[in-house]
């Protein structure tokens, strides 16, 4: 008897312990993170495993946004962009021809207010210049006179195009983050993509969902959040009126340009938040959601199965109904779902 | 007789090791402070500081191929003070204290990082 208790002292103990230890155990997080400068933005992979050691996927994974910015980008000669932009077609891979439909599609939903069609009017208002300034109407007029009629085409492995030419800038970052995603499922290995403001996360972080903040778009500060989203293999991506902006003679221009008026796009939303299980989608879908405004957004993400944080000019934070689980606001934020 | 199965003093340490368990995991998962800046410029890690080794307020001016950047490095946070980029925001982000904040210099390809537990991942936006 004396025995058995002894034995029952000991085994609660050790079961105290393991407690103990699975406790510490579970916090420790065995991923690195690495940055790079791509396509713009600063961008990062938080990947399993050490920098440098045997199976780190670092090697593997950052000259794929080096190739995805050589295939997107409108100013790297001899893109596929730029062959599409120049010759007027071009042969593209499957990923590629599904991301130009998808952008089509998105075009005749949002009724043309989302076009890919728009590098006359983006080039024209070139928020990136050291001094940006409104362009002239008449320069406008001949922007939107080149964007008219714009088309794609699709013929097995080739598009073509008509009327203006193409500038990816509405849905690169959230193509890089698929192309890089899916390299990492390959490896059968999880983490976390992030090019710009736009995330991929590939399974979980150490069994727990990925913690993705919302930028709160009336800080100034960008690592301000409204809130914090849960995520596991799903992407997000952010549109706002608070990025890339300028200000000229005491009026503030932001880069999100309307394809009908050749100018920023007038919105009831500050701020539009896309969680999908696509990069492209959800970067694609952001964009368009703002252009529509807070009412058509939300049939317009349910359309693809896509969820919504929305933040209105009035400070409205709109959450689609499904995301209550795994969205919570911040100290000072009431979301209202839908 | 009735035999007890455990002690006065058994069950205190039980008790001990699993209120440690507790403190230990709730302190885990509710700090926030940062406890160390990184700063990469471009590619590579300028220099990472524990705030722990920050005793006084220290200004570090990087020089980067695109232009030079001022940091303020105190106690318990770093801001950008002074930024030879066109658009200042970075020096507009302000002082940045909790674990996971970062300032972004896209121009000067400057970025500043704050580690610690209990964060979030990234931010949307």
């Amino acid at each position: 008897m004396k025995k058995a208790a002894a034995l029952c002292r000991a085994a609660a103990l050790l079961a105290a312990l393991s407690f103990l230890i699975c406790c510490f155990g579970c916090a420790r997080v065995d991923y690195h993170t690495v940055r790079l400068f791509a396509m713009g933005s600063a961008c990062t992979l938080t990947l399993e495993g050490t920098a440098g050691e045997d199976g780190d996927a670092t090697p593997a994974l950052a000259p794929l946004l080096a190739r995805t910015e050589a295939l997107l980008s409108h100013a790297v000669p001899d893109s596929a962009i730029a062959r599409l932009n120049g010759a007027g077609s071009v042969t593209a891979d499957d990923r590629l021809l599904a991301a130009l439909r998808l952008c089509e599609e998105l075009k005749a939903k949002t009724d043309g207010r989302f076009s890919l069609s728009v590098l006359p009017i983006t080039s024209l208002w070139n928020f990136n210049a050291e001094h940006p300034a409104p362009p002239s109407e008449d320069a406008i007029t001949a922007a939107l006179a080149a964007s008219r009629d714009s088309a794609l085409f699709f013929d097995g492995d080739t598009v073509s195009r008509t009327g203006g030419t193409l500038d990816l800038g509405a849905v690169g970052k959230g193509y890089a983050c698929d192309v890089l995603a899916d390299a990492l499922r390959e490896r059968a290995e999880t983490g976390l993509v992030a090019v710009g403001g736009s995330f991929a996360a590939v399974g979980t972080k150490a069994g727990r969902a990925w913690r993705i903040g919302v930028r709160d778009p009336f800080s100034e500060s960008p690592t301000a959040t409204l809130g914090t989203l849960l995520l596991s293999d799903a992407c997000v991506s952010t549109s706002g009126s608070y990025e890339k902006t300028f200000t000229y003679e005491g009026v503030a221009y932001h880069h999100i340009l309307d394809p009908k008026t050749g100018r920023p796009a007038e919105s009831d939303l500050l701020s539009v938040t896309v969680v999908c299980e696509s990069g492209t989608l959800s970067d694609a879908l952001s964009t368009a959601c703002f252009l529509v405004g807070a009412n058509a957004a939300f049939s317009l993400a349910a359309e693809y199965g896509a969820l919504l944080v929305a933040v209105k000019t009035d400070g409205t934070l709109l959450v689609s109904e499904s995301l209550r689980e795994d969205f919570s606001p911040a100290r000072g934020w009431e979301a209202v779902y839908r | 007789m009735k035999r007890k199965w455990f002690s006065v003093l058994d069950l205190a340490v039980l008790l001990t090791v699993l209120a440690l368990s507790l403190g230990g995991f709730l302190w885990l998962r509710t700090r926030e402070r940062a406890e160390s800046v990184s700063v990469f410029c471009g590619d590579e890690c300028v220099f990472t500081l524990a705030f722990e080794d920050v005793e006084e307020p220290v200004s570090h001016t990087l020089q980067t191929e695109r232009g030079t950047l001022t940091l303020l490095i105190e106690k318990d946070g770093v801001c950008v003070t002074d930024a030879a980029c066109p658009d200042g925001v970075c020096a507009r982000t302000g002082k940045i204290a909790r674990a996971g904040e970062s300032i972004v210099c896209a121009p000067l390809g400057v970025v500043v990082v704050l580690s610690g537990d209990g964060t979030v991942d990234g931010v949307t936006g």
